[in-house]
């Protein structure tokens, strides 16, 4: 079966009535399975029992928040699926907010009042434009770094990254490229 | 089967992953056309009427316990605003959701036995409703209010040593 219909997704909220419209309209536009979660305790007993495609989750839950809940999904020993794309929704839209939950590994951040569109673009961002993930001591989750400053002039972004093997790297990807 | 992570100090990185577009046979653009949308929005608008009652009824219970002042009302009253601040912005009450959010602030990190300034919990009630009943009309007056009661909320929570 291909189409939305392939897609099972998550519903976190604690939240009854936004959580049965998330959901309403997820089985609406004909996503295939669309499970639900009224926290972050349970929603891990959900991905135990069959991992979902996209994670669909509120900031504000007791007694689980939406933060603790992305960090507990990308860095926990146990997590079902560290890589598993999540979605969340929150009224607050201040920077700390948003940058805390950037930070908690989150790749897409959804500001209500939700509406379909804004649900639809952020399910088509998770799936048309995934974004490599990164594993370092204090992150894990998607990468942060959304878009390539234009004066930037090297291939290296980390501190770590050795310039000159970079460059000897972009070389051969030169040369290779001018052979093919 | 668990996919656990080890975090170590050398940063790894895990190139960019097509795997849900391989599963949904294609772009996902081309599945969620604008007729999807438009549908989708249909089914989110026939929500808003019980969204709606559901934020009017909550408040209102806030607005009783804060006017009756009984005991151990903390754990009521935080269920109530945490409840509306889910629900208020999609049933057309912005402001009202931050002022829920206010409330639950207020009420964070504070024992169930906890006693909420009931003068306060009044005025924010207050100042509440006021907002729902002109959200519509003036948004101005309602941003005002979130501030001002921002200010309040503050205040209270210095005065009681729960900065």
């Amino acid at each position: 079966m291909a189409g939305l219909g392939s897609i099972h997704v998550l519903v976190v909220d604690d939240n009854a009535h936004m959580r049965s419209i998330v959901v309403a309209i997820l089985r609406g536009i004909g996503i295939g399975t669309v499970k639900e979660a009224c926290d972050g305790a349970d929603a891990f007993e959900v991905m135990r029992a069959g991992v979902p495609d996209v994670v669909i989750c509120d900031l504000n839950m007791d007694p689980i928040d939406g933060l603790d809940f992305s960090k507990m999904v990308r860095t926990a020993a146990d997590s079902p699926f560290p890589f598993v794309p999540i979605i969340m929704m929150t009224g607050h839209t201040e920077r700390s907010k948003v940058e805390a939950v950037r930070d908690a590994g989150v790749n897409e951040f959804l500001a209500k009042p939700i509406s379909a569109r804004t649900l639809m673009d952020r399910i088509i961002a998770v799936i048309d434009r995934p974004r490599p993930f990164i594993k370092t001591a204090s992150y894990v989750g998607p990468c942060r770094r959304r878009t390539s400053p234009k004066d930037f002039a090297g291939p290296w972004r980390r501190k770590t990254d050795d310039p000159e093997a970079e460059k000897a790297k972009l070389a051969a990807n030169k040369t290779e490229k001018v052979e093919t | 089967m668990a996919y656990a992570l080890s975090i170590s100090e050398t940063p790894e990185i895990f190139p960019r992953s097509f795997m849900l577009q391989q599963k949904i046979g294609g772009k996902a653009t081309s599945f969620i056309t604008p007729e999807l949308i438009l549908l989708a929005e249909a089914i989110l608008e026939q929500f808003m009427p019980p969204l709606q009652d559901q934020v009017k009824t909550r408040l209102k219970s806030i607005s009783k316990l804060a006017r009756e002042r009984k005991e151990n009302i903390r754990d009521e009253v935080w269920y109530h605003a945490h409840e509306v601040r889910g629900v208020a912005a999609n049933a057309g009450f912005v402001n009202l959701g931050r002022i829920a959010d206010l409330i639950c602030k207020y009420l964070d990190n504070a024992p169930s036995d906890f006693k909420p300034d009931a003068n306060l919990l009044t005025t924010v009630a207050v100042a509440a409703l006021f907002t729902m009943q002109n959200e519509n009309r003036d948004s101005a007056i309602g941003e005002e209010l979130v501030r001002d009661c921002e200010i309040a909320i503050a205040i209270q929570l210095a005065s009681e040593g729960r900065v």
